[in-house]
């Protein structure tokens, strides 16, 4: 008791004093995440890049306290007590369930979420506009819309779209939602294959084959996992496998559009730096990303898309930014 | 640290004291390995979101009903055991992933929002008390009437009962006790305890999430665990003391660490500094106290 007592307080009396040694003109600006995933490590790159643009820079203005709750949400509850403890100049939450315990803890402190997919339905805030709280931030909806025109240009007979996704995401539901919605303006029908843990995204796969035309794989870190054995099944039975974020096409997925995550950091960031510089939160008004960006991402995967049965015009050649051979 | 970050430390500690009178509960009374509680723990959470929200619930009614709903889960899994004879850790496995289907169906999500609606800890804010004062004194205060509470009932003959029949079964069969009826009411109650940590803790969180249960059995069994090893007793009222003192450490332990990052830590090695944390208490009560003595050394050569 007493030693860990003893190794408590020298923690907590060297945090203080390393707390006490910075500047007192530095701006403090407090990021979390619930986990470290790529696309949300590329977020916080863009963050960094957008308070730089916006002319706070990490050591020179502005100090950065970055915590990362390993997936645990009591973690993150304490994490959120001690951003708040330490009283920062603007706190950036990563996902929802990071944003939801910093929002519950202040009323004072400006938070700026991102990569929360539907923040009303979050309860982050009320309305995109204006809404008076300490609270704003950036949507990382997918653009569905414009990926599925991608997808029925290169799959001409594309009336049968598979959907993979772990129903315990938020953000895999939210994709269905839309997807079903956008595919009913465009003739496609959605079928749905849920994929509760990693190890069941296979079968889930597999039930799809001989159905549809082409799979949709959501940005669903749970089958994302399990992306390359998805792939393998496209290849072996020439079934396209698109994803809803452009990072999988590298992993062998034959096309995306997508959000550039650090595009996103980026719209995130430059809204925390006109915080840092005098606006208020509650008169910003938060940002769906895909309208806030201009360039999307389209990336396609030629060497994979070949074994899946596809090929590119040159028109969508044209248009590719990122290109796996 | 600052004080409002020791306060927030001591608030989710006293709720992680529930969850660890849970485990000490099965794990050391009943000797019944339980792992119910990784569903159960958000069980309570969805319960009691999805009454206040959807229900429109009073929330200290939808706070008790989660503990209601949670002793159920865990009278699934000990009926599972008791009457079906599926091994106890299969059984718990076997409730926990329903569970997870569960409460998916219960919140219509996987996440259901708690902000900006009335819970337990606004009655206290509507008084004019600063929340991050109160919550962790209330808290306290609820957690340790539940312990002194639990404390008098393994007193009774029922929990003298229960008792009898973890620690031998054969004996207290052949004494009249119905060991079966002992596992189904104990586990239960070590559920309900579990599901009213994770209405409240979804209440201060802001939200309930159907993944808020990752790491509760461990968190649990690692506060009973170092709660006993620092205070190592004979009597209930003790070991009950341990098992809150061992959370509250456990997430001190996790407090620590998340300041450690002048040391050159990555925000992602907060788990290893915990466990490490957690390991030297072990060690250093272990060997009496030559890690104190350790401590004693290097001041003096300084």
């Amino acid at each position: 008791m007493k030693n860990l007592t003893k190794i408590a307080m020298i923690g907590a009396l060297a945090s203080f004093a390393f707390s006490a040694a910075q500047a007192a003109d530095m701006k403090k600006v407090a990021i979390s995440t619930i986990v470290e995933v790529p696309a949300l490590l590329d977020t916080k790159k863009g963050i960094l890049e957008g308070l730089a643009e916006k002319g706070f820079v990490v050591g020179k203005n502005i100090t950065l306290d970055y915590q990362n709750a390993n997936g645990n949400m009591p973690t993150q509850q304490q994490i959120a007590k001690k951003f708040i403890g330490s009283n920062p100049d603007i706190i950036i939450p990563i996902t929802t369930p990071t944003a939801q315990a910093m929002v519950a803890g202040t009323k004072n402190i400006p938070i700026v979420f991102t990569a929360v997919t539907d923040p009303i339905k979050a309860k982050l805030i009320n309305t995109y506009k204006n809404n008076g709280t300490n609270v704003t931030g950036v949507s990382d909806a997918a653009p569905i819309g414009a990926q599925l025109d991608l997808y029925k240009e290169l799959v001409p007979g594309l009336k049968k779209i598979g959907f993979i996704y772990n129903p315990g995401l938020d953000n895999a539901l939210a994709a269905l939602a839309v997807i079903k919605e956008q595919g009913k303006m465009r003739g496609i029908s959605v079928m749905e294959s849920p994929a509760p843990t990693t190890n069941e995204v296979i079968l889930a796969t597999k039930k799809l084959v001989g159905k549809v035309e082409a799979i949709y794989v959501p940005n669903d870190t749970t089958v994302v996992s399990a992306l390359g054995a998805i792939v393998k099944i496209g290849q072996d039975v020439d079934l396209p496998v698109f994803t809803g974020e452009t990072g999988g096409v590298a992993k062998g997925a034959a096309a995306s559009i997508g959000l550039d995550y650090v595009e996103v950091g980026r719209v995130t960031g430059r809204m925390a730096g006109d915080i840092l510089n005098g606006a208020k939160p509650g008169t910003m008004n938060a940002i769906i990303a895909y309208e806030a960006v201009s360039k999307f991402k389209v990336a396609i995967n030629i060497g994979s898309a070949k074994k899946m049965g596809l090929t590119f015009s040159k028109s969508v050649m044209d248009r590719a930014t990122d290109i796996t051979k | 640290m600052s004080l409002y970050e020791i306060l927030g430390t001591l608030e989710t500690g006293f709720i992680f004291g529930l969850v660890a009178l849970g485990a000490y509960l099965t794990f050391k009374i009943l000797d019944f390995p339980d792992l119910t509680v990784e569903g159960s723990f958000p069980l309570g959470a969805a319960v009691c979101a999805a009454l206040i929200v959807q229900g429109d619930w009073n929330p200290w009614a939808a706070t008790g009903f989660a503990a209601v709903v949670g002793f159920g889960a865990g009278y699934v899994t000990a009926y599972l055991n008791v009457r079906f004879n599926i091994l106890h850790i299969l059984a718990g496995i076997l409730v926990s992933i329903s569970l997870y289907s569960i409460n998916l169906r219960i919140m219509g999500g996987p996440n259901e929002p708690l902000l900006n609606v009335k819970t337990v800890f606004t009655a206290f804010e509507d008084l004019g008390y600063p929340g991050y004062m109160i919550n962790p004194a209330f808290l306290g205060i609820v957690v340790i009437a539940i312990k002194l509470a639990l404390d008098a009932f393994l007193a009774t003959g029922w929990g003298m009962s229960m008792r009898a029949a973890g620690a031998n079964p054969a004996m207290a069969e052949a004494n009249g006790i119905n060991v079966g009826k002992m596992k189904l009411y104990g586990v239960g109650l070590a559920n309900a305890l579990t599901a009213l940590a994770g209405a409240l803790f979804a209440q201060i969180f802001g939200a309930a999430d159907a993944y808020m249960g990752i790491g509760v059995i461990i968190v649990g069994l690692a506060s009973v665990i170092v709660g006993m090893s620092i205070l190592p007793s004979r009597t209930i009222f003790l070991a009950t003391t341990a098992c809150i003192l061992g959370a509250i450490l456990y997430r001190l332990a996790v407090a620590v660490a998340l300041n450690a990052d002048f040391l050159g830590l990555h925000a992602s090695d907060v788990q290893l500094v915990t466990a490490v944390l957690v390991m030297l208490a072990l060690i250093g009560q272990q060997s009496g106290s030559s890690l104190f003595k350790i401590f004693k050394k290097g001041k003096k050569n300084d």
